[in-house]
């Protein structure tokens, strides 16, 4: 609850510098590196959003729980969803 | 503090009301989640199909702008935080300034989300109602399909920025300065009004990424 | 034995008191007359279309017609009656009560959600008037978008819109089950009518927003004009096949686990002895709600999936039958040495299990890929899933409804009459939906309304069926009614069953108990 304000501010930084490696990366324009890591670089702004701004960090065990929850179906579907397209 | 507190007639005590409210926020949550899961994963499976048209199409989009875009909106999310966290300490009328902040950032990056938009309709990009559809790059079926996603994604991802936009109104509205219990469902308000904010914005992390910045 | 003098249903006599309630149980009331009103008109398309196969020629009705009418059939049956039928009415009636809470956890969203599930269904109604659709109940693309002139749209925006009043029960049960439960009961002392509709929310909020952008595709595809499932730009019809059966898998079991639930409250109750293996059921229903998410892809074997994705598809559908096998032993080692007592409920219970334990056999049969080669979209699918949906749903439907009518209404209703619609119920049932297997084991498909003549013997046999079973649904309509008007008071535990909601009176005051009750032990300590 008791977010200090200078770490808010540091997590809105660290979002902004992430967001740029995230546009120097696409412009480099490497290929499937490239790809790699926009996408791990989208999951880390993406989780210091849902950590901090949306204070998963100091919500209930149950709450976490469910976040779990809801990455393993996202996950299920992003594993799942794929298989026939790779395999045709 | 109990005493201070409305609590509905169907809860024991403050904390039980409090945490259920929250509770039901973050399943509604996982819900919006997986809607956008449907369509990301739609867009993932054509992206490996065509990766190359895709690609190719990406860079037609107007990615500096996009991403000062992605700045204003990352930025919205602080001034949320911020608005939340002086709701908490008492500061209404610090978290009502926030609150315009936040309203006048998001308003922002739809102002220029709908200049982009505009744009590409007067490119001829705009694959929508019939509209012609102008590509001068190699694969233009699958550029077709890239902006049908790109219309799609930016246009449901806005709705839910409008959206919040009113919760955000009708907070600024509710929060004039009041004593007791009123404070406590305030705070409540406040905090779930913050996630969705939040949430919105890891949405546009997402589309962001998957539109404008795989590009190769 | 006598009534309460105050309860929730004569807490009021206005329409208002009706239409702005936010007391569970009233709630449950509307969606009971909603649902009972859809039920009759999904019944109605079901008449035509078994009229229609009464002889070989397709002479009652054309095949545009006839393509409208078993869509028209399906659509209402699976999303208007058969997702929310179990959950909608006995869940929110009984959940609160169950967990010695005093109403759901959000009593104004389970309104709204009434209102949404109203809306949608006329959206489509007005679909179904307004021009018909004959996409079948799975809005298949391209059927649903190149190649339709139909009121797709309209229908597809009605299933999405109550997609959302399902999300919305689902939160509230979800809620309601981790925050409202009385002192004492802790999660292992759940009754499993609990558990089950506990799962089947998972299933609601995590699998329904899937099914819903699917939807939402569809209906962008043809509002504006723009073609994400398009061959032609590259699009693929089949992703949304995908699409719509990661929802549509795991909503079967959303068709399926409430009732489920139902059952093993009867069948403790009438056998008078403890559910065999609580815990195991808990881990399976739990099990039933991770797996149904795996195996979606058995729905596609023959529609141009990889020969992979095939077989892999095939091996977790013959995984998800292990848990649904476990309850199925489970509830029949309770029948064992049990004092049973065949009241209409148990027969309901039973029927469940015979016909349940067919239909969960055959889908494993479904799942053998080579097999299936041959058996899709022929009647023995039809057989497989209506043995599911209707003789285990609707039966366990019918079931809680006769169990629980007692407690809800406070009246009881007429022993034999019960008895002997229940015993229609599944003497109806079997003649209408056995046939069907033996058609589509020898080649006929389904949705066609013109059929070889030697189909003929086993399509009259399936038609006289849906009689006799018809006679089996309108027969409780009768004696129910009656049984409000004039039936006797019940007390408050005519069954002598455990479980909060029969420690409250009949029925129930509107804050649902005097006090808040504590719980001691497990759940289900007959004898
Ligand atoms: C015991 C586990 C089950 C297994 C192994 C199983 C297996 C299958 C398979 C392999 C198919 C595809 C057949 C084909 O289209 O060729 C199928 C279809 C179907 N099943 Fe099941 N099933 C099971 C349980 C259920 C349940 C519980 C329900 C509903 C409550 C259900 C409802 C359906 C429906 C509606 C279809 C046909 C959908 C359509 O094409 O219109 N199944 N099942
Ligand atoms: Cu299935």
């Amino acid at each position: 609850m008791n977010r200090p304000i200078r770490a808010l501010l540091l997590i809105w930084l660290a979002l902004l510098v992430v967001l740029g490696l995230g546009v120097g990366v696409a412009l480099l324009e490497l290929g499937t590196w490239s790809l790699v890591l926009n996408l791990a670089l989208a999951l880390l702004m993406a989780a210091l959003l849902v950590a901090v701004f949306m204070d998963l960090l100091h919500a209930a065990p149950v709450i976490r729980v469910f976040a779990l929850g809801a990455l393993l179906w996202v996950f299920l579907l992003a594993v799942m969803l794929p298989v026939d397209y790779l395999t045709r | 503090m109990s005493d201070t507190v409305t609590i509905a007639s169907h809860f024991e005590d403050a904390e039980q009301q409090r945490e259920a409210g929250l509770m039901g926020m973050w399943l509604f949550l996982a819900t919006e989640l997986m809607l956008f899961a449907g369509l990301f994963g739609a867009f993932g499976i054509y992206r490996g199909l065509h990766g190359e048209a895709f690609a190719e199409a990406a860079r037609h989009l107007d990615l500096p702008l996009a991403s000062i875009n992605t700045a204003i909106l990352l930025t919205s999310g602080l001034t949320m935080a911020l608005a939340e966290r002086s709701v908490q300490a008492g500061l209404i009328v610090v978290a009502r300034r926030w609150i315009v902040a936040t309203v006048a950032l998001g308003a922002v990056f739809l102002v220029i989300k709908g200049y982009e938009w505009h744009h590409e309709f007067a490119e001829g990009l705009m694959p929508l109602l019939g509209l012609p559809f102008d590509y001068d790059g190699s694969h233009p079926a699958q550029a077709e399909l890239f902006f049908d996603f790109y219309f799609a994604m930016t246009g449901l991802h806005a709705l839910h920025m409008l959206v919040g936009l009113g919760a955000l109104a009708v907070l600024w509205v509710l929060g004039r300065p009041q004593p007791g219990p009123r404070a406590d469902r305030y705070i409540r308000q406040m905090r779930i009004t913050g996630m969705y904010w939040a949430f919105v914005d890891v949405v546009w992390v997402f589309v962001f990424t998957s539109l404008y910045l795989l590009r190769s | 034995m006598s009534e309460p003098e105050t309860h929730y249903l004569n807490d009021g006599w206005t329409l208002r008191s009706w239409l702005l309630t936010t007391d569970h149980k009233r709630i449950a009331w509307m969606y009971f007359a909603t649902i009972t009103a859809f039920f009759f008109i999904g019944g109605l398309a079901a008449l035509l279309v078994r009229l229609e196969l009464l002889t070989p020629a397709g002479d009652m009705v054309d095949s545009d017609t006839y393509n409208k009418l078993f869509s028209a059939h399906g659509i209402v049956m699976v999303w208007f009656f058969l997702v929310p039928s179990i959950p909608a009415t006995m869940g929110n009636f009984l959940l609160p009560l169950m967990l010695g809470a005093r109403d759901l956890a959000f009593p104004k969203l389970n309104l709204l959600s009434w209102y949404i599930f109203t809306l949608g269904g006329l959206f489509t109604m007005t679909a179904v008037i307004a021009g018909g659709v004959d996409t079948g109940w799975t809005f298949y693309t391209p059927y649903s978008t190149l190649f339709s002139n139909s009121a797709v749209v309209l229908a597809a925006s009605g299933v999405f819109v109550v997609g959302f009043s399902s999300i919305l029960t689902g939160l509230n049960f979800i809620v309601t089950t981790h925050k409202m439960r009385a002192p004492g009961l802790t999660w292992m002392r759940l009754p499993l009518f609990c558990w089950a509709n506990y799962a089947t929310s998972l299933i609601m909020v995590l699998a329904t927003p899937v099914l819903s952008m699917a939807l939402l595709l569809i209906v962008l595809e043809r509002a504006l004009g723009i073609g994400i499932f398009d061959p032609e730009l590259g699009g693929d019809p089949l992703l949304f096949q995908h699409l719509f059966w990661f929802y549509s898998h795991p909503a079967v079991y959303i068709m399926i686990l409430p009732g489920m639930g139902v059952v093993s409250e009867i069948i403790t109750c009438f056998a008078r002895r403890p559910i065999f293996g609580y815990t195991g059921m808990v881990i399976s229903i739990m099990a039933i709600a991770l797996f149904g998410f795996i195996v979606w892809g058995h729905h596609m074997f023959v529609a141009g999936q990889s020969l992979y994705a095939g077989i892999l598809f095939s091996f977790f559908t013959f995984l998800v039958a292990v848990p649904s096998a476990i309850k199925t032993l489970n509830w029949t080692a309770t029948l064992y040495g049990g004092r049973i007592r065949f009241t209409a409920p148990m027969i309901y219970a039973l029927s469940f299990l015979g016909l349940f334990t067919i239909g969960g056999l055959t889908g494993v049969i479904l799942a053998s890929l080579a097999v299936d080669i041959h058996l899709h979209d022929t009647y023995f699918v039809t057989a497989h899933f209506h043995y599911i949906m209707v003789g285990g749903m609707v039966t366990a439907y019918l079931g809680g409804l006769h169990f629980w009518w007692p407690k809800i209404t406070g009246k009881l209703y007429s022993g034999p009459w019960s008895i002997v619609a229940a015993l229609a119920l599944f003497i109806g049932f079997n003649l209408t939906f056995f046939p069907q297997f033996l058609l589509g084991f020898l080649g006929m498909p389904r949705r066609y309304h013109a059929y070889p003549e030697e189909f003929q013997l086993l399509h009259v046999m399936s038609t006289l069926g849906a009689g006799v079973l018809a006679v089996g649904y309108l027969l409780p309509m009768v004696y129910f009614g009656w049984s409000l008007w004039r039936g006797k008071p019940a007390g408050d535990n005519p069954w002598d069953a455990t479980g909060l909601e029969w420690r409250t009176t009949s029925p129930p005051p509107k804050h649902n108990f005097v006090d808040t009750p504590t719980v001691t032990g497990r759940p289900y300590d007959y004898v």
